[in-house]
């Protein structure tokens, strides 16, 4: 499809002097979507950074919609990268909403993580096992009451119950539609946007390490050790014979029963009325467990709650196999630099393994690491909706240590609250986070105006030109920023 | 408790006992050589008359249903002649009669050791129904309720449900990789449960997390038991003394935690130890306290603190052993011990440790009635064991306190560590126990009438605790509402608009009257009513928010607020002379104001600010069911396990 001529940006005004990059903060969603518009000569460059909300907010489709449009007529429908972190909903639905809108815009490469490259033996056991968990899962939901965890969990993946697509086929459609995929793995030399002078992107996760991509919580206490009894593969084995009667996995079943044939007699027997020849027992049984009065004393479903562990544990892994990026200006030619990170929703792990980062000097510069990539942040993408385990302290925020450091955060607090009953954000991370960036913190259900008169009230406000600068779409739909 | 019947034409006097085999420890026990001789014992649980199938007992009905595997399974008759003449099933992994018996024999052994040290019968936590409370008589266990590593109890159903799951493939330990472990096979991990139901029982309001030390505190209550019930069986003691040639302070399966469990799901050793400092180093870390948040960690630091001042006051009453056989009281012999040693020094470990966990089963009764920190268990461990013997010869509170000081755990608001400083006030503004004549103190048999008697009971202090405040809207009172105040309760006109209220007056829950009737170790006798009073506030995450509710004027709201936030007290009376004349005075008043707002903005602090004390406090109006499951599965980061 033909490139159109690209508009200028927003109202028409043009590039400030010395301005590099505009980045682009889609508001009114729980999720990601962020689009950064790249200073080229001869045409913009414009990188489209995850696109999604949460299952279950108001006019989701709508509003996705309405971002896709914006972004569209921002680009000139022509997207030069579109990075798609990782597989959960709130970072895709985006692309499957207006699926017809992204038919219409051309892109020119789609970047993804080594985990979802199809050619990579470790990625395949990787998804394997997590699509194993999720079947599990589903097939556990029905049958559970009061399933809120569990569902909300499925839903990230695309709810398959609801009748949506499957994130996986989300994903395979963008690959469908971008003319190269690249899979990004830590260590891989720096990617360059064609034309963007003096710009690197760092590839900093996620780690290949498997010990890292499974470590989320961060507590020490010997998490890495025991996830679960018997390894995930016969953990979900025993759980899951519990779930089938199916002949066909007979033998399954019997391998993961606790006793013998010969001690098992059916439950149901408690359920009818015993007949006479019933042994003696068996009516003592049914009167106490079966007693209408003690109902809710019984434990028929109890057993099923195995499985919410199984699903946050899904959850958090796939957090950690998120695509870890940080945009980098001038460090290759050994100046300091400014970095935009984006670290997708990279939990403990992921940020943990950033530590061994090392990309070769330029022949007059000093090594590019984790360290200074931190040191230089102007921009942080803060991950995971400012959850309490998605961005480290001693060896993630604490690092980032400009005094014009801004933070952006993709979080609606009262939906994630009220509905959700979910701590974002998390108020010990928050508070640190507006200190360290002296107040200069924009957030996706606030306008940049009333993060502004917040952050006159606060007593440790430093002053920020990009901040002050932040503009507010006249119409709420983003809030963005210039560097 | 023995009785007999009158319709009983029996020659015979009833048996005192019921003699029941079980697992001393786990099924692993057996599975090395060095420990297999004690895998085994015998334990003599209370006779119960009329025993049904299950067992179903006057305290717990064993249910085995399996909804994972779509089995039940067959309950035990412990009535069997074939069963009585034979200590019960032998010890057994295949076979699931055995395992009913022995959930049955570790908790009604736990629930022994409560009765004993508390002087009256215990009741399990009431069922909220229909805005009122209904006692629930006996507390459920499900052997086989769970497919993983987990075991808890369920406050919301008055159940223990316990899990079965296969031993880790990579590192089972002395497991078979892949083969089934049971938790309720586990000495351990019954008592932990059964004792997690217990304490339910005696204050239901502990498990609400209002601070870190909260829910780490019943986890740790929960496995001082369990560690202490070790010390009751005397084969494993004497075997394990001998062993390490009389040195408890080495880890040995006694100061272990579920070794089995521990193994099987990779863990190289046990779920948890109660020593803290590692080998060759004689001071525990003392910043740990301050630094661990999760609730077994945390709590495993109050267990390291009790089985420390244990080991102290266990090294003091055999000093002269010692003495006699290496010349220094505080060195252990380098050589084998004589069989008689062993039985001296098995004997004084069983002595201490028995106090020990006397010592701090009574220690609840001295407990606010909510919000619990380690610093007030120090103090009220120190006050019940000074209440009972006035002179600590032996150096119990010394040792203990010494303990608890090693890890940083101290008292708030304490002007020394003296002992005496320690021991909880007695009341300024003492209240009038106007009340007293009219509470019905007789010593009851039957737990439906003792659950009666304190209802009653119960509504008798209430309406004593209205009628101090009565006439307080024109200042009439100014005595009693300075009682109440003393007692951390507010009732006057100036009450935060925020405590609840009915028909506009706040509202007061007295939660238990119970009375205790104890013998301490020289034969004192002791005779206490332990009162637990409670008010509820709503409490907001945004201090505006709560400034503007408490002030509110008018109609007071029925908005429960973000959180709730409790107040009230313990008070520990003894009544009169003894011999039922009037009177009586307040030995203590143990309390939390409502009113406190600092106490407010901490709790407020602690929610907010510890990611598993917030998930709790938002969900808390969603899934509130099964407070010990969540806790225990911790979100997948790690911590399995009762």
């Amino acid at each position: 499809m033909a490139s159109r001529p690209r508009p200028s940006w927003g109202s028409g005004e043009s590039w400030s002097a010395g301005a590099r990059v505009k980045v682009r903060m889609y508001r009114g969603l729980l999720g990601d979507c962020f689009l950064l518009r790249f200073r080229r000569r001869g045409g913009d460059a414009f990188v489209l950074v995850d696109c999604g909300m949460f299952l279950g907010m108001q006019d989701e489709v709508a509003h996705m919609r309405a971002i896709v449009a914006d972004i569209a007529r921002a680009c000139g429908s022509h997207l030069d990268v579109v990075v798609i972190t990782h597989e959960h909903w709130d970072h895709i639905c985006g692309f499957l909403h207006a699926a017809d809108l992204f038919d219409q815009i051309r892109i020119d490469t789609l970047w993804l993580a080594w985990t979802e490259d199809p050619d990579d033996g470790d990625a395949r056991a990787l998804r394997a096992a997590h699509r194993a968990a999720l079947a599990l899962l589903e097939a556990a939901a029905p049958r559970i009451a009061h399933g809120e965890v569990l569902e909300s969990v499925i839903g990230f993946f695309g709810a398959a119950a609801a009748g949506q697509a499957r994130s996986g086929t989300i994903i395979e459609a963008m690959k469908g539609r971008a003319d190269t995929v690249r899979y990004l793995s830590p260590g891989q030399a720096p990617l360059e946007l064609a034309g963007v002078e003096d710009l690197c992107v760092h590839v900093l996760g996620p780690p290949r390490d498997r010990r890292l991509l499974r470590r989320s919580d961060p507590t020490r206490r010997g998490g890495e050790v025991y996830e679960f009894a018997g390894g995930a593969d016969g953990d979900r084995r025993f759980l899951a014979a519990g779930l089938t009667a199916d002949e066909a996995h007979a033998e399954a079943v019997e391998a993961a029963m606790p006793f013998d044939r010969k001690h098992r007699t059916d439950l149901s027997a408690l359920g009818r009325k015993p007949s006479a020849a019933a042994p003696e027992w068996i009516a003592g049984l049914a009167a106490t467990y079966g007693d209408d009065d003690a109902a809710w004393r019984r434990v028929d479903g109890d057993w099923l709650s195995a499985f919410e562990a199984l699903a946050l544990r899904l959850d958090s892994d796939t957090n950690n196999t998120s695509l870890a990026l940080a945009f980098a200006f001038g460090m290759a030619q050994g100046a300091e630099g400014d970095v935009l990170l984006f670290p997708g929703d990279a939990q403990v792990g992921n940020w943990l393994s950033w530590g061994d980062y090392h990309a070769p000097a330029a022949p007059q510069g000093q090594a590019v690491t984790r360290d200074r990539l931190l040191a230089r942040t102007v921009l942080y993408k803060v991950g995971h909706h400012c959850s309490h385990n998605a961005t480290l302290r001693a060896e993630g925020l604490e690092k980032m240590t400009r005094p014009d450091l801004v933070a952006m955060v993709p979080v609606q607090e009262d939906f994630a609250r009220r509905v959700r009953a979910w701590n974002m954000p998390f108020p010990a991370l928050y508070d640190r986070l507006l200190q360290q960036c002296g107040g200069n913190v924009l957030r996706s259900d606030r306008s940049a105006a009333a993060m502004r008169t917040a952050k006159a009230k606060l007593d440790f406000a430093r002053p920020s030109a990009v901040f002050d600068a932040a503009e507010d779409a006249a119409d709420g739909l983003y809030v963005e920023v210039t560097f | 408790m023995v009785q007999r019947h009158s319709s009983d034409t029996r020659p015979y006097a009833p048996p005192p006992s019921r003699r029941l085999r079980i697992y001393a420890f786990d099924p692993s026990v057996g599975a090395d050589l060095a420990t297999a001789a004690i895998n085994e014992a015998v334990v003599k649980v209370p006779w119960e008359r009329d025993l049904g199938a299950g067992p179903m007992s006057e305290y717990f009905e064993v249910i085995d249903v399996d909804p994972a595997s779509g089995a039940v399974y067959r309950p035990v008759d412990l009535d069997d002649p074939w069963l009585l003449a034979q200590d019960g099933l032998p010890p057994s992994e295949g076979n699931p009669m055995f395992h009913q018996q022995m959930v049955y024999a570790v908790a009604m052994t736990t629930v022994g050791h409560f009765e004993k040290a508390l002087g009256r019968k215990i009741l399990w936590s009431q069922r909220g129904l229909d805005g009122g409370f209904r006692p629930v008589k006996r507390l459920r266990i499900y052997p086989h309720a769970l497919r993983e590593a987990n075991a808890y109890y369920s406050p919301a159903k008055k159940a223990l449900l316990f899990g079965y799951f296969p031993a880790s493939l990579e590192a089972p330990g002395r497991n078979l990789p892949g083969g089934m472990v049971f938790t309720c096979l586990s000495n351990d991990v019954v008592a932990h449960e059964t004792t997690h139901a217990i304490v339910d029982g005696l204050h239901p309001r502990y498990i609400e997390p209002s601070n870190p030390d909260a829910p780490a505190f019943h986890e740790a209550f929960a496995d001082i038991v369990a560690l202490f019930q070790h010390f009751t069986m005397p084969e494993a003691l004497s075997h394990q003394i001998a062993r390490m040639r009389g040195d408890l302070g080495q880890r040995t399966l006694l100061s272990e935690l579920a070794v089995q469990f521990g193994q099987a799901i990779g863990h190289y050793g046990a779920l948890r130890s109660a020593i803290d400092t590692q080998p060759g180093s004689a001071a525990p870390d003392p910043t740990l306290y301050a630094r661990t948040s999760e609730a077994h960690a945390r709590g495993a630091i109050l267990v390291a603190a009790v089985f420390d001042g244990f080991l102290a006051i266990y090294r003091n009453r055999i000093a002269d052993l010692l003495r006699l056989v290496t010349g220094d009281g505080a060195k252990f012999p380098d050589q084998d011990l004589h069989p008689d040693l062993v039985g001296r020094l098995t004997a004084e470990a069983n002595k201490a440790a028995s106090h020990v966990l006397r010592m701090c089963i009574r220690a609840l009764d001295y407990m606010p009635p909510v919000d619990p920190t380690f610093g007030e268990f120090l103090r009220a461990l120190i006050t019940a064991d000074a209440d009972l013997i006035a002179d600590d010869t032996r150096a119990y509170r010394i040792s203990m306190i010494e303990a608890f000081r090693r890890r940083g755990i101290y008292p708030a608001d304490c002007r020394s560590l003296a002992a005496d400083s320690l021991i909880w006030n007695a009341p300024h503004n003492a209240p009038e126990l106007t009340c007293l004549d009219q509470l019905d103190l007789r010593y009851l048999e039957d737990r439906g009438a003792i659950a009666r008697q304190s209802a009653a009971n119960a509504a008798r202090i209430h309406a004593w605790l209205m009628s101090l405040c009565e006439g307080s809207d024109t200042l009439a009172a100014p005595q009693g509402l300075l009682q109440l105040a003393e007692m951390g309760l507010a009732l006057g006109p100036d009450t935060p608009a925020t405590v609840r209220r009915r028909d506009g007056v706040p509202t007061v829950e007295v939660h238990a009257v119970r009375l205790a009737r104890r013998t301490g170790p020289n034969q004192e006798s002791l005779t206490q009513i332990v009162v637990e009073i409670t008010q509820r506030r709503a409490g907001y995450f945004s201090p505006a928010d709560q400034d503007k509710a408490d002030a509110a004027k008018g109609a007071p709201s029925s908005d429960p607020g973000d959180f709730a936030f409790r107040g009230g007290c313990t008070l520990v009376i003894e009544p009169g002379a003894g011999d039922g004349a009037p009177g009586g005075v307040v030995r203590y008043c143990v309390r939390k104001r409502i009113d406190d707002d600092v106490r407010l903005a901490r709790h407020r602090a602690y929610l907010l600010g510890d990611p598993a004390a917030a998930e709790n406090a938002y969900r808390s109006n969603r899934v509130k069911d099964e407070p010990f499951a969540l806790l225990h599965r911790c979100g997948g980061g790690g911590c399995h396990g009762f």
